[in-house]
């Protein structure tokens, strides 16, 4: 073996097994839970058990591109009624987490939830477009119901895209995402 | 104060200085991954809709007026501003890639100064207010007289400011322009009576001519040029123009010629005067070309059988070029690229743009238009550049110790553009002082002792008047488009606009400084022109009120109004340089001609376009080579010195050397060695870093004695095999060829 093709091969092995460790480290990430957030919101709580439907939230899903969060005013619909002092909330951890809300609230101070869901900026995605077009929020987003800390559940890259608008044949020119 | 914010300071204060930054510093910031919850429910705001923000583009080197599309508070894509009347929607692919320029990873996110020695290559962060007191107090006590000011060229509101700060704290201003035109801005002024080279308009000729003018690519405006040149081959209502090129080489603009004839370097004046003579069937020359003919008043000394000889091009060639240009209804004479680049740049260039008076077409219509002034007399439309000779002369003064105590640095990036022989880089390095307001760690940058970096283009205000325009005064406005990426926190770190900087600083020096530059910040200047421009009542945007003319004036990415009509000097062509060349070195030990070209996508080089990915992996449009410095050389050469292609090749000047992959170009003569411009950079970044090599250091300092400049032709080299291979990246050749069916196939042979 020459000296090149020993310096290809020990390049290839460590090409190899840096892939495969930040395949492992991505995959990892995906698992288990999601990041944390300012305020440990539970989708556990809201969604499945008070079986909030997602667009009272997530109010423009189904007019605009993006989803948006909902305001702290909106959170304090409910909360100012469901508050840190209710009887009704006797779990200490939520009552302390509810009391950060108020915090939020009362300091007028907007919160920065850290983004689960982050897309290129070459691309551009219309959540209302999928909404209208039928798909279930849970068809890229999972059972957050389920989730005590939302997570991404799908790689939502551009194979996925491509996949899923095949499948159900939307358009897959270059221009529906990328203009 | 946020939590994250907190943690931060914690990281600059104290004995823990530099980690915390450091790492905040890094990569994209921590907000870009967070997602907001207002306090108020928004009732009118849909999230996620897209804004479009006009602005203008610092990165292409034209200015073009440029719409930016905001969503979530991120530039996500630049195109050109329709309304914009140098480039009328049109854009270019440097104007595409700031965006790398704006979000790129190595981008200087907060003050720094160098951790030990100056040039050591490590650094630590500072807060703002912990590092401008001692630079203002440096400033201060420096001498009249001993500070210096380097910027790039510029123009506009920030020209003003320069113009202005450097007047009341006696520095000299000096500016940088690698691959000088002055010959081409001299040559305007002899012929055309003003330094601003006329707008030629080709939309509306029956005819280009261009001699070296590679207007396509390069010179003052390509997307103009091109968007003109479309109409020029295609445009509703009129017959296609003729284009006849010259150059030394196929360039981009001579494959889109009709015709392209190589010529000789340096000869290009002579070739020009060949073609007038041809022109004016051998005639006696008009008034203003007296000085260039002989006693007769004729150019008979260029008769095109004597100057075929000396250029190159075939006798009948020049003949019927002469016949067609005399001929056409309307023509341009066009000129630039490596003609101007000669010791006798001056020469040729004054030759070439005469041809125009032969068509008596300046002013005209298809003819050469001369640019409107700037709108408002206070603003400079052209910018002061500092000759070579001038440079040669600075550096002198710092080797006999008597250089500048302060240098402040802007923009410009001397150390990788200068000449190696003049020893920039270790002569700038002995200046007490050096402050650099880069936001990229440029090779100049590295020897700063203080980096205060400034913010991008697209996050800070500006202005730029269009470097060609003959229909409209125009004031082009930049205003951010995004709050900036590397975002201050309680004015303790993040970066700062240059411009502000040196109002606040003056705000704070007080004293003539202060009254010199009244305005808090470059908005407010701007805005106090823009105020001017209202009263003036007339133009694209017309209001009675004030703010909402503003409003609509940034809207629309600028003001343009009826140009007052230029009044120029009459032609005078006397007391030009003779019409031979002088070169480096003999041809003996030197026997190739050097042809440095400047890359359509990276320009020359002393930018930061270097460090754009996007940039770095389009494929140049003659070679489609990408990422790295390519040597182009004739096949038949070639085989003569016995290299094949990807043979890493040394080429060697009197004053240099650089390395690079042999690359078979038929497209250049035999006796030319063709290398881009570009790459070679030691710092900007990983993108640009140790890619490649910079023919610009290896240049020979031949000075062209009219103008001063840097005559960056005239350098001889030779080629040598390093006995060494690599493959040049690039897309030509790695698929085999596709016959498509139905589809005619064009050939293109050799005449000869």
């Amino acid at each position: 073996m020459t000296s090149r093709a020993v310096r290809l091969t020990i390049g290839a092995v460590v090409v190899v097994a840096g892939l495969l460790l930040i395949g492992g480290v991505a995959w990892a990430s995906q698992a288990g839970d999601g990041p944390e957030q300012p305020i440990a919101f539970m989708h556990t709580v809201h969604a499945e058990q008070n079986d909030i439907d997602c667009v009272f939230c997530h109010r423009t899903v189904e007019t605009g591109a993006e989803a948006s969060v909902p305001a702290v005013e909106q959170c304090m619909f409910c909360h100012n009624v469901i508050n840190d002092e209710n009887p009704k909330v006797t779990d200490p951890f939520y009552r302390a987490e509810i009391a950060k809300l108020e915090a939020y609230a009362e300091n007028n101070e907007p919160i920065d939830w850290v983004r689960v869901h982050v897309m290129p900026d070459h691309v551009r995605f219309v959540h209302a477009a999928h909404i209208k077009a039928g798909f279930e929020c849970a068809t890229c987003h999972g059972d957050v119901g389920s989730m005590e800390r939302v997570k991404q559940v799908r790689s939502l890259n551009m194979g996925d895209c491509v996949a899923c608008h095949r499948e159900n044949d939307a358009p897959t020119d270059c221009t529906i995402c990328h203009r | 104060m946020r939590r994250r914010d907190v943690l931060k300071l914690a990281g600059t204060s104290g004995l823990g200085l530099g980690a915390g930054v450091a790492f905040a510093g890094c990569g994209t910031p921590d907000r870009e991954f967070h997602i907001q919850s207002p306090v108020e429910i928004p009732e009118d705001m849909v999230t996620g809709v897209d804004t479009w923000y006009a602005s203008i583009c610092q990165d292409s080197g034209d200015g073009c007026g440029i719409i930016v599309r905001v969503k979530s508070g991120r530039a996500r894509k630049i195109e050109g501003n329709p309304d914009y009347p140098l480039n009328r929607g049109k854009s270019s692919a440097r104007a595409q890639a700031a965006l790398q320029t704006l979000y790129n990873p190595d981008r200087i996110p907060n003050p720094m100064v160098p951790r030990g020695h100056r040039g050591s290559g490590r650094y630590r962060f500072r807060r703002w207010a912990d590092v401008l007191p001692d630079f203002q107090e440096k400033l201060t006590a420096a001498a009249d007289g001993s500070i210096v000011m380097i910027t790039e060229p510029v123009n506009g509101h920030l020209a003003m400011v320069l113009e202005r700060f450097t007047q009341s704290v006696g520095a000299r201003w000096l500016t940088f322009e690698p691959l000088e035109q002055a010959a081409v801005r001299q040559a305007s002024a002899k012929v055309f009576g003003t330094t601003r080279v006329p707008q030629f308009d080709i939309a509306n000729t029956s005819y280009v001519l261009s001699i070296g003018g590679n207007f396509l690519e390069g010179g003052d405006a390509p997307v103009h040029y091109g968007q003109a040149y479309g109409h020029f081959r295609q445009g509703e209502g009129r017959s296609r123009g003729n284009f006849v090129h010259f150059d030394t080489h196929l360039t981009m603009t001579a494959a889109n010629a009709d015709e392209w004839h190589p010529v000789n370097p340096g000869t290009e004046g002579i070739l020009a005067l060949s073609i007038a003579h041809a022109a004016l069937e051998g005639g006696a020359v008009p008034a203003a070309l007296r000085p260039l003919a002989n006693a007769e008043g004729t150019l008979a000394a260029y008769a095109a059988e004597q100057a075929a000889g000396v250029t190159g091009v075939p006798a009948e060639i020049i003949q019927r070029v002469g016949h067609e240009f005399a001929a056409a209804q309307t023509a341009v004479a066009m000129g630039g690229g490596s003609a101007a680049g000669h010791s006798n740049g001056l020469f040729n260039m004054s030759a070439i743009f005469a041809l125009n008076l032969l068509k008596d077409n300046v002013g005209r219509t298809g003819g050469a238009l001369l640019n409107a002034p700037s709108p408002l007399p206070d603003i400079p439309a052209e910018s002061p550049v500092t000759s070579f000779q001038e440079w040669q002369e600075f550096l002198g003064e710092i080797e006999s110790g008597q250089g500048p105590e302060v240098l402040l640095i802007h923009g410009a990036n001397p150390v990788f553009g200068l000449p190696g022989v003049l020893n920039a880089e270790n002569l700038l390095g002995d200046i007490p002082y050096v402050v650099s307001f880069s936001n990229v760690l440029d090779e100049t940058t590295a020897l700063a002792d203080l980096i205060l970096p400034d913010h991008h283009y697209l996050e800070s205000w500006g202005t730029s008047i269009p470097p060609v325009g003959a229909e409209y005064a125009t004031l082009g406005i930049q205003q951010p488009v995004i709050r900036p990426y590397h975002q201050e926190f309680d004015g303790e770190a993040g970066t700062r606009a240059f411009a502000d900087v040196l109002l606040a600083l003056a705000d704070s020096i007080g004293g003539p400084l202060a009254e010199a530059l009244p305005w808090e910040t470059m908005r407010d200047a701007i805005r106090a022109s823009v105020d001017e421009l209202q009263a003036r009542g007339d133009g694209s945007v017309i209001s009675e009120d004030p703010e909402s003319f503003w409003l609509t004036v940034l809207q629309r990415g600028g003001w343009w109004g009826p140009a007052e009509e230029a009044t120029t000097a009459a032609p005078d062509l006397s007391g030009l340089p003779g019409p031979d060349a002088v070169f480096s070195s003999d041809s003996q030990e030197y026997p190739y001609h050097l042809v440095v070209t400047p890359s359509v996508l990276l320009g020359d080089g002393s930018g930061s376009l270097a460090a754009t990915p996007w940039l770095q992996s389009t494929s140049d449009p003659m070679t489609t080579g990408v990422w790295t410095t390519w040597v182009a050389l004739n096949p038949h050469m070639m085989a003569d010195l016995g290299i094949q292609e990807n043979d890493i090749v040394r080429v060697t000047s009197v004053a240099g050397s650089i390395l690079g992959p042999a690359y078979p170009y038929p497209g250049i003569g035999e006796g030319l060695v063709s290398v881009p411009l570009g790459q070679g950079h030691r710092e900007l970044g990983r993108y640009a870093q140790d890619r490649g090599d910079n023919a610009l250091g290896m240049l020979a300092p031949v000075v062209q004695e009219q103008t001063g400049a840097l005559a960056w032709s005239a350098t001889r080299v030779r080629v040598s095999a390093t006995g060494r291979r690599t493959r040049l990246p690039r897309i030509e050749g790695i698929t085999a060829p596709v016959q498509m069916p139905d589809q005619q196939t064009f050939q293109i042979t050799d005449e000869s």
